[in-house]
């Protein structure tokens, strides 16, 4: 019901465009810094430059997928279970882990699974810990007077 | 690489052929290709030569003799005739040698070994490993021995680096470590309960020794940790009720699905709607009951909507944090609110919303945003009827409704029975008084109303008519003066947490800002607080 986010099927576009755009920012000044200490003076803004031209988007691109994977598996992982609760990210977090690292055999995918999904459990836990610690208490509400009319 | 290393396997002991390898970092290879993944020798950092030179031939061989308890066995890993022919030809005592004066070049792999410089797989293979080891101390101080078969030490050649045994001891004493603070861990855990005062508090899990008993412990125990999450925020999550909004009854709320439907379109993106009625719905009855809006989004997500629905703070709203997590549900428990049980109607749409008091629930069926919905206003009649009679059990009313019922409709049925009936006790009364009982002339003169009119109405319906007055004046009133109701509140708003500046450092010392709250009223207004009721 989260009115900052769009229903399933859009939402994994969002979730890619986002991730895209963390990680291709993150890679300039990352990256950027990198090209402009690794290069000779009086070449290093060039140097940075091509640096982030070269791997900003790459990396952009990488985060951008996981993003993408991460929010399939979310909606998939919800349509199937018909269900709104931490367990889907946890769930997809896991298929994504292990999608990325297929490439690398059935125990290095197993690892990046199983790391995967730890670290969205931990980011589930923190976001459910925060939103309970950040709830203001029921305050003694001043319910104003002025406009109620008495029974009597 | 690897032809410096063949070089070195087919004729180490010949200078000439080290002579002819093709650059000097490769004399003394600094890293082993084998098949084994233990036989990794570290690579050399740096040359250690503590041997005076004068002892050293130039190629870097030790000098001193041989001690003679040395067997050679020319038996290698490693399955080259040309590796076993030359492995045994260094070991075979030359005959110059056995003058033990006259410095002969050996290669002794275990000396080259403590000068830091590694030896071939061949040399080590033969000459180290295969010693017999008759008091065992090795295999006491190396774990990595240890934990191998006795007999195969002598098939076993493996290098091991002091790196590998520091991490194979480390490893146990984890391992140890981990199993020792597991079990250590339970039996704490599962303890007897200390005080009588826990032992009260959980009745189903005596004290005593066993393994049920231990586990039910364990798990009572753990689960008090979580309850900070699954249990509502407050132990009264409503503020104890004042004089001056008291109301007898309580009305809960579900919002969403009931009140207002949320939908999404590409074209228009998200869009909420009010149900129809939902403002004469709430202003209405806001009279009779205490409104409180329990929702289970969180609170981030849902106090916007609230907000708006309530921007003249007339209204309770409790979120998610209000809620009891439990069984992968959120439930409103309605004895966390403060109020007396008797007195409170719940309207929700979700069963697991009123899994805990189903007495007091009115339950509805989800609304899907269609304009021509007319269930949340049906209820109004039955809402207060209730409070006309003033009800002293609310739960009492909704148990005379057959389970699965529609209330509106079986409400409507008995108010058309309960009318009929004094519609006809009217009639005979005037049949058995006569005519001109109602005032006749007197009163049509006067403008009453004739008696048999002011006679058929219900009291239901003298306190209906009460109430459109006071709910014509109470609009009326947000009309004209609502404007300066939310001036006046955003004033307030800005003198309780204006002026107020943070900062991350004061965040960390200080904690979040507080407001600055006005003072409490005088002692003589707090008296006229009413008693909270006794569930």
């Amino acid at each position: 019901m989260d009115h900052t986010r769009d229903p399933c099927p859009w939402v994994i576009f969002s979730d890619f465009g986002g991730a895209f755009s963390m990680g291709a920012i993150g890679g300039a000044v990352w990256h950027g810094v990198k090209g402009f200490r690794n290069s000779p003076v009086g070449e290093r803004r060039i140097g940075a430059i091509t640096a982030i031209k070269a791997r900003a988007p790459v990396l952009g691109g990488n985060f951008g997928v996981w993003g993408g994977l991460f929010g399939t598996f979310d909606c998939a992982v919800k349509g199937i279970r018909k269900k709104e609760d931490p367990y889907n990210a946890i769930i997809a977090g896991f298929f994504t882990g292990g999608a990325l690292a297929v490439r690398g055999g059935y125990k290095s995918a197993r690892n990046s699974a199983i790391g995967c999904a730890i670290l969205l459990a931990v980011i589930e836990g923190v976001g459910i810990g925060l939103g309970r610690l950040l709830a203001p208490p029921p305050l003694p509400q001043q319910m104003p007077a002025s406009e109620q009319g008495s029974l009597a | 690489m690897i032809a410096g290393r063949a070089i070195l396997r087919s004729s180490h002991a010949n200078l000439q052929s080290l002579r002819a390898l093709p650059s000097p970092t490769l004399r003394y290879p600094t890293r082993f290709h084998s098949t084994s993944s233990l036989l990794r020798t570290p690579r050399l950092r740096r040359c250690n030569w503590p041997l005076p030179l004068s002892q050293v031939s130039h190629r870097g061989y030790a000098t001193t003799p041989l001690p003679k308890e040395q067997n050679p066995v020319s038996e290698t890993s490693s399955g080259t005739s040309e590796s076993a022919d030359s492995a045994g030809a260094p070991q075979e005592p030359n005959p110059d040698a056995a003058s033990a004066e006259e410095p002969v070049p050996r290669f002794d792999p275990r000396t080259l070994l403590d000068q830091g410089i590694p030896p071939t797989p061949d040399q080590y293979n033969t000459s180290l490993a295969t010693k017999p080891d008759p008091t065992g101390s090795e295999r006491s101080r190396d774990p990595i021995k240890a934990a191998q078969p006795r007999g195969s030490g002598g098939g076993n050649n493996e290098y091991v680096s002091s790196t590998d045994r520091k991490r194979a001891r480390l490893a146990s004493i984890l391992f140890v470590s981990i199993v020792a603070g597991t079990i250590g861990a339970a039996v704490y855990l599962g303890r007897n309960w200390e005080t009588q005062a826990e032992l009260d508090a959980h009745p189903d899990t005596p004290n005593g020794w066993g393994p049920l008993l231990f586990y039910n412990r364990i798990s009572a125990r753990l689960t008090e940790v979580l309850d900070y999450y699954n249990l509502p925020i407050a132990d009264k999550l409503l503020p104890d009720p004042i004089e001056e909004t008291y109301r007898p009854y309580t009305l809960v709320l579900s919002l969403e699905d009931m009140l207002i439907h949320s939908e999404w379109t590409r074209e228009h993106g998200w869009r909420t709607a009010k149900r129809p009625g939902l403002e004469y719905f709430l202003t209405y009855l806001s009279q009779y009951y205490e409104i409180v809006i329990f929702t289970s989004q969180p609170n981030p997500i849902a106090a916007p909507i609230t907000a708006k629905l309530d921007p003249y703070h007339m209204y309770y709203q409790l979120f998610r944090e209000a809620t009891k997590y439990k069984g992968g549900k959120y439930i409103k428990d309605l004895s966390y609110l403060n109020r007396d049980l008797s007195k409170i109607i719940m309207i929700d749409t979700k069963p697991e919303a009123w899994s805990e008091q189903p007495e007091n629930a009115i339950k509805m069926k989800p609304w899907n945003g269609d304009p021509r919905d007319k269930e949340l206003i049906a209820l109004l009649p039955f809402l207060e009827f209730i409070a006309a009679m003033q009800h002293v059990d609310l739960r009492e009313d909704l148990k005379s409704f057959p389970e699965g019922s529609h209330i509106p409709t079986e409400f409507a049925k008995r108010d058309a029975i309960a009318r009929a009936e004094l519609k006809k006790k009217l009639e005979e009364e005037r049949k058995s008084k006569g005519q001109g009982a109602g005032g006749g002339l007197l009163a049509s003169l006067l403008g009453l109303q004739p008696k048999t009119q002011r006679e058929e109405k219900l009291p239901q319906d003298l306190v209906r008519e009460r109430g459109q007055l006071w709910y014509d004046q109470v609009s009326r009133n947000l009309k004209e003066h609502g404007d300066e109701i939310l001036e006046a509140d955003k004033k307030a708003q800005e003198e309780m947490w204006g002026g107020q500046t943070t900062s991350l450092s004061r965040l960390l010392t200080e904690g979040m800002p507080q407001p600055q709250i006005p003072p409490l009223p005088s002692s003589e207004e707090q008296s006229k607080q009413l008693p909270v009721s006794k569930k």
